[in-house]
């Protein structure tokens, strides 16, 4: 076999062994190792496995994952997700498919806190599918709006992916965190669109409620979410200042939060560590993953399937927008079978230098790819949103049906990301204007 | 996504995990307090903490990361993929993760054992990192992550062996 023949063997490989529910970090570090022995030899192989994990994990810019993790446990654990639900509600409600308009809104405040795709949908899946499926809304509709509407979780700051995209693309961290908010909020709006069209024609998706809030229960309803939502307020504004960075940022968030909860009497030691537990739960699996594809791109990079893609890409990288249109193919086909985050640090090397040749913007690359990322969070058959709604609601409703659902939000993602990319401004506008 | 959970977990691991993964927590909880108090100083008196930036790398981020590993794979698991598996029949099942795990073992058993080898190298040169004015240790920390690795393949070791007990007495 060619150096290059097992490169690709090699991503094969990592596929097969997930799909043989191998976790995917083992996955990753064990195909790299054994693809650098017989490559090298096992010594340069230990010699990588000696020096990842430390050389990864001990890193200042990095300790802002841990710290949004737990801003954004704590936020859960403080009941933020049912009084975000509660607050949409009553103010969307009344619109057609109006609860799954208010569950959008509702995991895009709660992505104001969170910085994982998979927490917001776990977070806000629990408390609004039941109450969709208590009114027979459309299993499909139900479940799928979660499961995408969660995908905001990484789009709108904070973002644990923006953290490590900033890293690798040596971009500020802060500048994207602002980049994302306008797409966010697009998305947001665009799904809710998509949402309310589609009821309106079938309105058997989502039985209407015959149900009006008053304007003092819609005001009443803001008096819990307002700490929290100053907080983030004061985070993004402290950050587009240049107050403090994005890894300073996260720990005063962090404490900020616990304060705030404390303040409104819900802190108890037991949610304090349970906030803990689930940062730490979610850092841990993070970083294994991470390590993994760590030592997979150095496995790849010794094979040079890097530049063998880049030289097949390459053809394409004169235009702008093909290598755009390339980017995108690559990304939607490789996050269908790997996660998010092996997905990135595999295709970075490759797209980095492309892009920086053609003098294109990194910022709203990275947007771009993040927009990618998240879609491969909800494409069959490696859709990790899915998978998290579908232990949310266990048998009620198919993974299926579930994967059915989210069709629909795709079509809008793709919508999106052509807006993104016809009209760039969209992603630049407010980091442009940072200092 | 669903569960590797490991339903009659040695009570003689929980201790150690949970001992672990509590070290871990303490420090979350302190790394944030000390960067915040670094960021306040900074804004509010021109005073940050000198070294935090290292200590922060070097220490909580090492333990916060690595430390909790086994306590994390005994819960809700490592995150997996069903959607190719899951109308396979239990015993397929069974055997499947089986390998699985045995993987796993063998993959982070690895790590843990590298990692000991380098830790022990950094230790013998006594590592240090420079800060702004002064000089850290930092070759304690090293041994942060075989304690983790270690008890994590210890966990995946116990679950390869209760499917070879639960094979062997069908």
């Amino acid at each position: 076999m060619t150096p290059l023949e097992l490169g690709f063997a090699g991503i094969a490989a990592v596929i097969l062994l997930i799909a043989l529910r191998v976790p995917i970090g083992a996955a990753l570090g064990l195909v790299a190792f054994f693809g650098i022995v017989s490559l090298r030899n096992f010594d340069v192989a230990f010699a990588a496995l000696r020096t990842t994990p430390f050389e990864f994990a001990a890193h200042w810019s990095l300790s802002a994952i841990p710290m949004f993790l737990l801003m954004g446990a704590v936020a859960y654990y403080s009941g933020i997700s049912s009084a975000l639900f509660h607050a949409a509600r009553l103010w969307l409600g009344a619109l057609p498919g109006g609860l799954a308009v208010a569950a959008t809104f509702a995991c895009a405040g709660f992505a104001a806190a969170s910085g994982a795709s998979i927490a917001t949908a776990a977070a806000m899946g629990r408390i609004t599918i039941p109450e969709m499926l208590a009114f027979k809304y459309d299993k499909g509709l139900a479940a799928g709006v979660v499961a995408s509407a969660g995908t905001l979780g990484t789009l709108i700051p904070p973002s644990i992916l923006m953290v490590l995209y900033g890293i690798f693309a040596e971009v500020s961290v802060s500048k994207l965190f602002i980049a994302g908010i306008l797409p966010g909020i697009l998305t947001a709006f665009v799904y809710s669109a998509m949402i309310v069209v589609r009821c309106r024609l079938n309105p058997k998706l989502a039985p209407n409620i015959d149900y009006e809030a008053t304007w003092g229960e819609r005001f009443a309803a803001l008096k819990e979410i307002w700490p929290l939502a100053a907080l983030v307020a004061g985070i993004i504004g402290g950050l587009y200042a240049g107050v403090f960075t994005a890894t300073e940022a996260g720990a005063a968030g962090a404490s900020l939060s616990i304060a705030i909860v404390w303040l409104q009497g819900k802190l108890s030691l037991e949610r304090l560590k349970l906030s803990v537990l689930e940062a730490l739960s979610s850092t841990a699996r993070i970083f294994f993953v991470a390590v993994g594809a760590v030592l997979l791109t150095r496995f790849l990079a010794l094979t040079g399937v890097p530049g063998y893609l880049a030289d097949v890409v390459g053809g394409w990288a004169a235009d702008p927008l093909l290598l755009v249109i390339a980017a995108s193919l690559i990304y939607i086909v490789l996050g269908m079978f790997l996660d998010p985050l092996g997905v990135m640090l595999l295709t970075l090397p490759l797209f980095l230098p492309m892009f920086t040749a053609l003098n294109l913007d990194l910022i709203w690359f990275g947007i771009l790819v993040i927009k990618y990322l998240e879609i491969g969070m909800i494409t069959p058959p490696v859709g990790m949103n899915v998978y998290v709604i579908k232990s949310v609601v266990g048998d009620k409703i198919e993974l299926e049906t579930i994967f059915k659902g989210v069709a629909w939000f795709l079509v809008c993602d793709i919508v999106v990301i052509a807006l993104i990319v016809a009209y760039p401004d969209i992603a630049l506008l407010l980091p442009g204007m940072m200092r | 996504m669903n569960d590797t959970a490991e339903p009659d977990f040695p009570a003689w691991l929980r201790l150690p995990s949970d001992g672990l993964a509590t070290i871990a927590g303490v420090l979350i909880l302190v790394m944030m307090v000390h960067v915040t108090a670094d960021v306040f100083g900074r804004l509010a008196f021109s005073a940050p903490i000198n070294g935090t930036l290292e200590i922060v790398a070097g220490y909580y981020m090492v333990a916060v990361v690595f430390l909790p590993l086994a306590h994390v794979s005994r819960g809700e698991g490592h995150i997996f993929i069903e959607l190719f598996t899951r109308k396979l029949p239990a015993r397929v099942l069974s055997w499947m993760d089986a390998a699985a795990a045995t993987l796993t073992f063998g993959y982070v058993g690895l790590m843990a054992w590298q990692c000991a080898v380098e830790a022990m190298i950094q230790t013998e040169g006594g590592e240090l990192w420079e800060t702004a004015d002064d000089l850290i240790v930092i070759w304690p920390s090293r041994w942060l992550i075989p304690t983790g690795c270690a008890l994590m393949a210890v966990l995946f070791a116990c679950i390869v062996a209760r499917h070879a007990r639960a094979g062997s007495g069908r």
